[in-house]
Formats: C-alpha cells, structure tokens, sequence
C-alpha cells in the first residue's frame, strides 16, 4: 500500500477528478477535483495546494487546501497548514500554528436544545423581530398602500387626457409651415 | 524521485501538466503537458493527446503524441494515435494504429 503511493511532484499541476484507492501524496498542485481516495490518505506536502472537493479515510495537511474535506477516518492539520474550507471526519487534529477557516465538523450528534438555539443567534438583527408576532399582520397594511397608488394614478390619467388635446394642436402650428 | 507518479489504481480525469517526469500506472483521460518525460506502464490505461519531451509506452494509449525527442512503444503495448517526434522507435510486437510524422523537412 505504501509503495504504490501516488506522487504528484512538486512541479506538477493536475486539473480535474482523481479518484482512486491507493495513497495519494501531493507536493506540487490539484485544483478542479473532486478527489475521491477511498480507503486511503490524502497528504498535502508543505508547498502543495488542494483546491478541490476531497473525500478520504485520512487527510494530512502540511499545506494549502481550499475545499471541503470529508474523511472516513480523521484530518490532521499541521503546523504549516492553510485551511480554506470544511472539515468533516470522525477526528480533527489541529496543531498549532494551522490556519483554518470554516466549518469543522466532527460529527457531534448530542441531543440538546443547545444546537437549535445557535442557529437563529448567527441572525442577531432578525433575533428580535420573530418573536413579535405583531410584525407579520404589519403586512396586510402595505397591501392597503397598493391599492392606495391607482387612486393617485388616475388623476394622473385625467391630466393625460388634458395634455392629449394640446398634441393636436401642436400639427396644426406645423401646417402652416409648408404653406 | 522528483517524478510524479499516478499509482495503478487511480484514475484521473482532467489535465496533467508540470515540469517533471510522470510516470503512469492508472488510468489517465484528458491532456498531458509535461517538459520532461512520460512514461506509461503496462498497467496503465491512457486517453489524452500527450506533448512531451520523450514518450515510452508499454500499456493502452489513445490520443495524439507530441514528442520533442523520442517516442518508443514496447512490445505488447498498444496505440491508436497519431505521432509527431523526431526519433521514433517501434517494438516488435506493439500495435500501433496511426500516422507518424518525423518532421524530416525541418
């Protein structure tokens, strides 16, 4: 298993899907993917970049990926490790010094009223207004307003009518030019 | 070992492009574009037109090869594609279906 280990070098690039059951260590760059390694690692070398969607049993991270990550088993983020993406797996190691942004996901499934709780409170604006049921009967008013328009509109309509008469008029001045 | 290696059980779809050898045991769609050499192994499955400096075949290749040195097909290897190299070498045994072009004019 070890030795037929898939190497992308250092100065290649691969654009597009890999897939494959068999170790697949990248030290130069993957973008596109997705790249689907069942049964087997994924190691990012230090100066590599993954920019793609990645499922694996194992992911090791020494440098770059942007994507989602799904493991099998475990993602391991070292040191020198720049995250763009998600993370999901059973075991998610962080060491220090990784950087990461977005979502890490291990799975934890605990039935709490907790979780629900946090989801409305990433919207704080629109924590308050939910709770005030008046604010949705505020709607059939702005219904009201509509109707409110045709009656301004329609003096609107009397003034065309008035401005129509003058349009007439207006050859009438042009007839006499060509006599 | 600064060659990249696509291992016999993977399969890549998409474009393959660097400044390094590859060696390919997997199967491999799409395009190669690699300054140095490639190499395909028995076991390897390859449909892409290929530009590269040398060319050795020894499994399955489909596409058009452009070579800037050399192109070998060993025995019991199999292409269906054109070739385009200067030095073109041919095993007793290897199928090869497709036009060779050695550039004598230049």
């Amino acid at each position: 298993m070890a030795q037929a280990q898939t190497l992308i070098a250092e100065k290649t690039l691969v654009r597009g899907r890999i897939e494959g059951a068999e170790d697949l260590l990248v030290e130069g760059q993957v973008l596109g993917g997705p790249v689907s390694l069942s049964g087997s690692t994924l190691t990012i070398a230090e100066k590599a970049t993954v920019a793609a969607d990645v499922t694996a049993q194992v992911m090791l991270i020494d440098g770059i990926f942007v994507g989602k990550a799904v493991a099998e088993d475990a993602i391991e983020l070292r040191p020198t490790a720049r995250v763009l993406g998600d993370l999901h797996a059973p075991h998610i190691s962080i060491q220090d010094g990784a950087l990461i942004r977005g979502l890490v996901d291990t799975g934890l499934d605990v039935e709490l009223p907790a979780p629900a709780q946090t989801r409305p409170a990433a919207r704080p604006a629109s924590h308050t207004e939910p709770r005030r049921n008046e604010t949705r009967p505020a709607i059939p008013p702005r219904t009201l307003h509509t109707p409110a328009r045709p009656q301004t509109a329609a003096p609107k309509m009397t003034s065309f009518e008035s401005a129509a008469p003058s349009k007439p008029a207006e050859p009438a001045n042009e007839q006499p030019e060509p006599d | 070992m600064a060659e990249t290696t696509i291992g016999s059980s993977i399969v890549i779809d998409g474009e393959i492009s660097g400044e390094e050898s590859l060696v390919i045991q997997g199967t491999v769609k799409g395009k190669i574009s690699v300054t140095e050499g490639v190499y395909i192994e028995n076991s390897a499955t390859v449909n892409a037109d290929i530009n590269a400096q040398t060319v050795e075949n020894a499994g399955v290749l489909t596409g058009n090869v452009n070579a800037q040195n050399r192109v070998e097909l060993k025995s019991e290897s199999k292409m269906i594609g054109d070739v385009c190299a200067p030095r073109i070498q041919i095993a007793d045994g290897a199928l090869f279906k497709g036009n060779i072009d050695m550039d004598v004019e230049r």
